[in-house]
Order: structure tokens, then C-alpha cells, then sequence
């Protein structure tokens, strides 16, 4: 008898966006990936569920064509809570990834809001670089179907107008929401915009959900990430993830989560 | 299998680490970094993967300590030299390993680094930054008393003298009556670390010790430790601050081995 997955289901705003630049040469694209397939994503996913983690979506943003100001790697990191994130700080297993981080990404262009806030009634409230949330309600982004976009500003657009275009999209969106859609996360820079959108259940032509989005953009990356899960501990002898495989490209990381939202006191 | 008990290790198989604080790291920072992260880690991160005793000291803000001499210093004994290499396969070890770019100055000079020693032959097996095990048996470094001197090569006395004065108190040290349980040295360009595990001399409280020899030596800014047997009373998971870590820090920390690895 099969095991019964149970469902965690989140608020929208207990994610953080993450829109990754990797470090300036020397470091090469390929250490780079090494780096998060060898250490950086399986730590993630394996040290931080114990303590409130409850979905993480990674993705590499195909190098070729891709403009230097559209992020290396994109990551969505769902927490029991909103303030599970600083509290899982208290334990040590989460300490330690956290200082992984300096050395690969370039931080100060990565070092951007990672909170969403819900989208705004009015594109007036809309600022670049802040990740907002379409729908209230709570989501459990590890299960069902997710597809996920990166695109660049055309050249011949503003910043300006491509902001305002991007919110359009998801007013729009929002407003007339396909069947089955139950959460949707967006967040616009000055040279790109990205968007992931996540249903419980298969939906039909899912993936061209998001035409209307990448026609405003040059697109980069159109996926679906695919369920996968590590099969390894951390102890256990194992390379890690070959994130240069095309099937590696986007990935939804399939862990056990447990009730507890915090570490042990 | 997990033990915390009477497992003894070779010589060689011992990491010899001399760390330096990355400049732009305030020492108050350094300090709550290694309480927090780096030394509980270093236990919790690698234990499943062959550790067998870990001493950290932390010379680190002591009055007067040159930049030129370690900022941290440790002794990992692992099972053996292999069992080190192999935890590279373990992301545990991997994850540990690559969060020292930002505290430690791993590239330029004075470089961190860590290496294994070889066996202490006179002066010609004595080398800058080519540590040396002193007594060719294994040993428990987790229990026993265990003495620590961290010294700047003295300002008036060029490398080559400062290696050739190290090298004799060394065959002296080997010479002692009776015999230490295990020793380890290095020397830097600018700099000696030395360790000993010892025995009590017969009859008395009074622990073997070579470090006087060594202080006929180092006239210069130096400084003694006696790593304190310290427990980790905590998980992984667990909510916990950290270490209080402070100038001239220094710690035997005590945890269950897996003796299975």
C-alpha cells in the first residue's frame, strides 16, 4: 500500500524568492553549478526540512543567449511560517548552510527582497525587485504541478514600461484566473521578470499559461520543475546533482516534513 | 557503533590547522562565528564521517598576538588519512568544508591551511608548513591532558635559526623520560604551534611537558593552553546560540566516535 503523502500547505507570503547572480570570473558557470549540484542544493533540502522547511524549488537559468543582468539560478523556499526561516537560524545544521552562500554568489547583486507582499490594486504601488503574491490563499508548492518563467526586458522597452506590462499581466492574471490555479508568485527587476505558478491537480495546456507572460519578455527558461527526490542523506556517500543535465534544469525536491515548525527548545 | 572511549588513532592521521581572520571580520564576529557555526559543526558535521577528536584553540585577540602568527589553530584526528579523504564523498563533509571563504583567508598570505604531518627525523624532516608527529604510536587525543603553546618566530632570530633552534628542542622533547603519549609541531615562517598529549611524570601531579624547552627558544609573543574537555549538549536541529568563544579559547571537545566508519 502506497504511503500517504500529507499535505503542508503554506501561506503565500513564507516563501522567499530567490534570484541568484553567480560570483565574476574566475569562477566558471561550471564550478559554479558543481558547486550547488555538489553542496549548496542537496544541504539545503536535507538540512532544513527538521525545521521548518517544506518546499524548495531550484532552477539554473540556461546560460546561453542569457543576458548578464538575468539572475544565474532561481529558487523558491517555502517555510512552515512566515517567521520559521529566523527561527530555523537557532539551530546549527541551518547555520552552517547559511554561511555557504557568500562564496559562489556575487551577494550584493543577489542581495534583493525575497518576501513577497501581496500584488498591489494599483501599478503605482508596484516597485522593481519586490516579489509579490496573486492569491491569498495557502498552497503546498512541493505537491501538484508547478511551471516557472524567465524572461528579460526586450531592449527596446523601459524598465518603466516593462514593470507596468509585467503588472498588467498579473492583474489580469489574477483577475481571471485559469481553473486550477491556486497560487502564483512574480517578481519584476529592471532587466528581467520571473513567475511561478503552481495547481493542485493536472491542468491542461498548463505550461502555455504563461504565453501571455513570456510574449513581454525575451524568455529564457520555460519549465515545469520536475519531482525529484535526493535518495541520499547526508552521510551517505553520493556525488550530489549534475545540474548541467537538461533534467536537472528545474527541480522540485521531494522531502519528508515533519509537523514541527522550529528548532527544539 | 558509537563510542566515546579508549580509541586511539596513528599519528599521522591528524589535521594540523592554522586559521587566519579573514581582516575585514571584526574579532567579536570571529568569535561568535566559531562558537556558533565553525567548531560545533566541525563535531556534528563530520562525527558519522570519522572524526575522532577535535582541539580548537583560539589565540585569536590575546594582548599582543602579531597577525603573523594563527588567529585558530586546531588538531582533527580522524581514523586514519583515508578516512579524511573519503569524507569529501559525504555531503555532511563537503557542506562544513566549503563555509570557510568567509571568515578565514584562504588565498594570499598568511594562508590558511590544514595538513597532515610526518614523522619527526631531525632537522632535514622539518619544513614551513610541513607539520611533524614527534612519537610514532597511536594515541587517544580525545582523553588525556593536552598542552598547547602558540609562539611568533622571535623578531631577532632569522627562519633558518629559528627552524634549526625548533628542531633540537624537538629531539629533546623525544628524548624525555617519561615519554609523552604523542606531540605534534609545525612551524610557519613566522610562527611555532605545538601540541602534546602527556602522561604525569611518576609520583607527581605534574604533567610530562616539552614547552619549557620549546620557551628557551621563543623569546618572542607566545602563549600557553590547556584545552579544556568541553560536551556539545545539543542536536542539529536543536535551539541553541552557540559557544561562548573568547580570546586564548581552547577546548577538547568530547563527543560519542563512530567507530563503525
Amino acid at each position: 500500500m502506497a504511503k500517504k503523502i500529507i499535505s503542508y500547505p503554506v501561506a503565500p507570503n513564507s516563501v522567499y524568492v530567490w534570484r541568484g547572480f553567480m560570483s565574476p570570473p574566475p569562477q566558471t558557470y561550471e564550478a559554479f553549478a558543481s558547486f550547488l549540484g555538489s553542496v549548496f542544493v542537496p544541504a539545503c533540502a536535507l538540512l532544513q526540512p527538521a525545521v521548518g522547511l517544506r518546499a524548495y524549488i531550484p532552477s539554473m537559468v540556461p546560460q546561453k543567449g542569457k543576458p548578464a543582468a538575468v539572475p544565474d539560478q532561481t529558487a523558491l523556499m517555502f517555510w512552515a511560517t512566515p517567521q520559521s526561516h529566523d527561527l530555523a537560524n537557532g539551530a546549527i545544521a541551518v547555520r552552517i548552510y547559511q554561511n555557504l552562500h557568500g562564496d559562489v554568489y556575487d551577494m550584493q547583486r543577489s542581495h534583493l527582497p525575497e518576501i513577497p507582499v501581496l500584488l498591489p490594486t494599483s501599478v503605482d504601488g508596484v516597485t522593481a525587485e519586490q516579489p509579490y503574491y496573486l492569491f491569498e490563499d495557502s498552497a503546498d508548492w512541493m505537491l501538484g504541478r508547478v511551471q516557472h518563467f524567465v524572461g528579460a526586458r526586450p531592449e527596446n522597452i523601459t524598465p518603466h514600461a516593462f514593470l507596468t506590462s509585467i503588472y498588467n499581466w498579473a492583474s489580469t492574471f489574477k483577475i481571471n484566473t485559469p481553473k486550477g490555479i491556486d497560487a502564483a508568485i512574480i517578481c519584476c527587476g529592471n532587466d528581467y521578470a520571473v513567475v511561478w505558478i503552481h495547481a493542485n491537480n493536472a491542468i491542461r495546456n498548463f505550461s502555455s499559461l504563461l504565453n501571455g507572460f513570456s510574449s513581454l519578455t525575451k524568455p529564457q527558461l520555460n519549465i515545469s520543475p520536475r519531482s525529484t527526490s535526493l535518495n541520499a542523506g547526508l552521510w551517505n556517500k553520493w556525488a550530489g546533482i549534475d545540474l548541467t543535465l537538461q533534467k536537472n534544469t528545474s527541480l522540485n525536491i521531494q522531502f519528508n516534513r515533519l509537523p514541527k515548525t522550529t528548532p527544539v527548545k | 557503533m558509537h563510542s566515546g572511549k579508549n580509541i586511539t588513532t596513528p599519528p599521522d592521521s591528524v589535521r594540523v590547522w592554522r586559521g587566519f581572520r579573514l581582516q575585514s571580520l571584526p574579532v567579536d564576529q570571529f568569535y561568535s562565528k566559531l562558537g556558533s557555526v565553525f567548531i560545533p559543526a566541525t563535531v556534528k558535521f563530520q562525527i558519522d564521517a570519522g572524526l575522532h577528536s577535535y582541539t580548537p584553540s583560539v589565540p585569536a585577540g590575546l594582548v599582543g598576538k602579531p597577525n603573523w602568527v594563527p588567529d585558530e589553530t586546531a588538531i582533527l584526528f580522524w581514523k586514519s588519512q583515508q578516512t579524511y579523504w573519503n569524507g569529501f564523498t559525504r555531503l555532511s563533509v563537503r557542506t562544513y568544508t566549503l563555509t570557510h571563504g568567509g571568515v578565514y583567508i584562504t588565498t594570499g598570505s598568511p594562508l590558511s591551511r590544514a595538513d597532515f604531518p610526518v614523522l619527526f627525523s631531525g632537522l632535514p624532516s622539518l619544513s614551513v608548513d610541513a607539520p611533524v608527529f614527534l612519537f610514532n604510536n597511536n594515541a587517544d587525543w580525545m582523553n588525556g591532558t593536552i598542552h598547547h603553546i602558540v609562539a611568533e618566530r622571535p623578531r631577532n632570530m632569522d627562519p633558518q635559526t629559528f627552524k634549526s633552534n625548533i628542531s633540537d628542542v624537538l629531539t629533546k622533547i623525544q628524548d624525555l623520560t617519561p615519554k609523552l603519549d604523542g606531540a605534534i609541531a609545525c612551524i610557519g615562517d613566522e610562527y611555532l604551534v605545538y601540541w602534546e598529549l602527556g602522561p604525569l611524570a611518576p609520583g607527581t601531579n605534574t604533567p610530562v611537558t616539552g614547552i619549557p624547552l620549546l620557551q628557551t627558544v621563543l623569546t618572542g609573543w607566545q602563549q600557553v593552553m590547556t584545552p579544556a574537555s568541553t560536551f556539545l549538549p545539543i542536536g542539529m536541529y536543536d535551539e541553541w546560540a552557540g559557544m561562548d568563544v573568547h580570546a586564548g579559547s581552547s577546548f577538547n571537545i568530547q563527543f560519542d566516535r563512530n567507530n563503525s566508519i
